[in-house]
């Protein structure tokens, strides 16, 4: 157990007393910048810096390849003010439109959750289907039916559910985000990273547009770009890491919770099965790596941090963009002291 | 001469102070050497050393879950299906003396339609035959029983309950175990403190995870 408690480090409670707002530090430091180089070029451009009699320009530094102020907001937000709750389907979330159940449908729902088999949970459900007063709560409840499948593992009956409802756009989106999920969870074992790639991950963006607040799609998303070995689309490692940092970080918005964090690494560790606790051999180990510093970044975990970068910096054979990613983190420590 | 004998004296005792310091560092050289790390011990709570007692709890889909009784070196295990036609129908929601439940729907009234809280009230160590699906007698060698659920929530009284056995037969047997724990003062064999089942939003609140 102690690979799962690693990750979980203690959140310093005393930062989140101070303000976090990423704009706010975003516009004094644009005041600074104004104030000080008023007359002279935007700072974009670079600067002249006059030595003695010899006046040498000194090009701009390139932007950071990781979010450093999205890295810092996170962490000092935490898990005050998320509004991200974990729940499976939308109704749990809270992010529908409200409706009044009648107590018979309630009972029936009710039922259907505490049944321990299939047959009988999934029969209380078609008689309140049967019930049901409006398109949204027959939605809702076609929604619970194909869930309780996946819940029993069912997932011939799931798929059949699936073709059968379909994703009209015309659902609320909250409900179309999680059919778009569970979809994409069906085919969990697609070998093929071009599967991942062309198939997978569009319906997966998609469920994040139509609810962002979905922590599962969060999830599956950074799952879905490993599993396509999306690093191989890019050309420029930085640009990569870039993308690969910003994925992760759009997980974690507004839910740097240690706990959470711990879950999502855990999830990351089965879905892979593997743990960065050595210096990675495959592509998929570093990138695995680069992900878990993140994460230890963000709970603030600085032990397990360093040791990642110093297992990135052993990669051997060198793993495909390891040293970016080292520099990348390098960088993130730097600024975050 | 009484000079002479005075020089060597002081001679000497320089010469043993300097050779007790050195002799000190010595000693303090072995101990700054790394000792080989000890192994950990099972704790006085402890008694099997490695059993996972806390299940991963968040799944991007959970498993359903069942729900079974420890009653002293007995896991009742019971059988949610026939207790699911209690919560549809009311009228099929009491056992007579033996048994009997409550549902409420959970929360405000726009909380979705399976957020619920059901009270099972039945003594712990007699449910009623209806409910019950099996019984196991945590003895070491208890078959594993192909009907039971892969994650089941236990519930067992918060004094005199030797959680070892039952989680030893979950591990054995590949099955997540959630421990519930009632009060303190509730007795197996009368009717005090209810089973609570229950899904609401607020579990899945930040870090709190149903099932």
């Amino acid at each position: 157990m102690r690979w799962l408690v690693v990750p979980l480090a203690l959140w310093p409670w005393t930062v989140s007393a101070q303000s976090c707002d990423a704009h706010a530090q975003g516009n004094d430091r644009q005041t600074e910048t104004e104030s000080t180089a008023e007359g002279q070029p935007a700072p974009e451009a670079g600067a002249w810096i006059r030595t003695g009699l010899v006046l040498s320009y000194a090009p701009p530094p390139p932007p950071p390849v990781i979010d450093e102020q999205t890295v810092a907001m996170q962490m000092c937000e935490g898990c005050a003010s998320g509004t991200i709750r974990h729940a499976p389907a939308a109704a749990m979330r809270q992010v529908l439109p409200d409706t009044q159940w009648s107590e018979n449908l309630r009972r029936l729902a009710s039922a259907s959750a505490v049944a321990e088999d299939f047959d009988t949970a999934r029969n209380f459900i078609l008689e309140a289907q049967s019930l049901a007063e409006s398109d949204l709560q027959l939605q809702v409840l076609q929604n619970l039916e194909i869930e309780t499948a996946l819940q029993f593992e069912r997932h011939d009956i799931a798929g059949a559910l699936f073709d059968e409802y379909g994703a009209p756009s015309s659902l609320p989106g909250p409900l179309l985000s999680d059919r778009l999920f569970w979809s994409a969870y069906l085919d969990f074992n697609a070998k093929s990273a071009a599967t991942w790639h062309s198939d997978i991950r569009p319906r997966l963006d998609r469920a994040f547009e139509a609810d962002p607040s979905s922590y599962q799609v969060r999830v599956w998303r950074v799952i879905a770009w490993l599993r396509a070995n999306m690093w191989r689309q890019h050309t420029n490692c930085a640009d990569a890491v870039r993308e690969f940092s910003d994925l992760v970080l759009t997980t974690t918005a507004e839910a740097v919770c240690p706990l959470m964090l711990g879950h999502l690494s855990h999830t990351l560790e089965r879905t892979f099965e593997m743990r960065a606790e050595k210096p990675p051999e495959t592509d998929l180990e570093a990138w695995h790596s680069l992900g878990e510093a993140l994460l230890a970044t963000l709970s603030n975990n600085s032990a397990l941090r360093d040791r990642l970068i110093s297992n990135l910096q052993q990669a051997a054979p060198p793993a495909l963009c390891a040293d970016r990613m080292v520099s990348a983190l390098v960088d993130l420590r730097e600024s975050l002291k | 001469m009484k000079r002479e004998t005075d020089d060597f004296a002081s001679i000497d005792m320089a010469v043993a102070f300097f050779s007790a310091v050195l002799i000190l560092f010595v000693f303090i050289q072995f101990n700054f050497t790394d000792r080989p790390p000890q192994e950990p011990v099972a704790s006085v709570g402890q008694t099997v050393p490695s059993v996972t007692a806390i299940a991963p709890s968040w799944q991007t889909v959970p498993r359903r879950s069942g729900v079974a009784i420890l009653d002293r070196e007995r896991l009742v295990v019971l059988d949610m299906s026939q207790v699911s036609f209690g919560v549809a129908d009311r009228g099929a929601s009491s056992q007579g003396a033996a048994g009997w439940m409550t549902w409420s729907k959970s929360g405000l009234a726009s909380t979705p339609p399976n957020a619920f809280l059901l009270e099972i009230y039945t003594a712990l160590s007699t449910p009623p035959a209806a409910w019950v699906k099996d019984e196991v007698v945590l003895d070491g060698d208890a078959p594993c029983l192909p009907d039971l659920r892969p994650s089941l929530i236990v519930f067992a009284t918060a004094t005199d309950t030797e959680l070892s056995p039952a989680l030893v037969f979950a591990e054995r047997c590949g099955i997540d175990a959630r421990f519930e724990f009632l009060d303190s003062e509730t007795d197996a064999d009368t009717i005090t403190t209810p089973l609570r089942v229950g899904l609401s939003p607020a579990a899945y609140r930040r870090e709190r995870i149903f099932r």
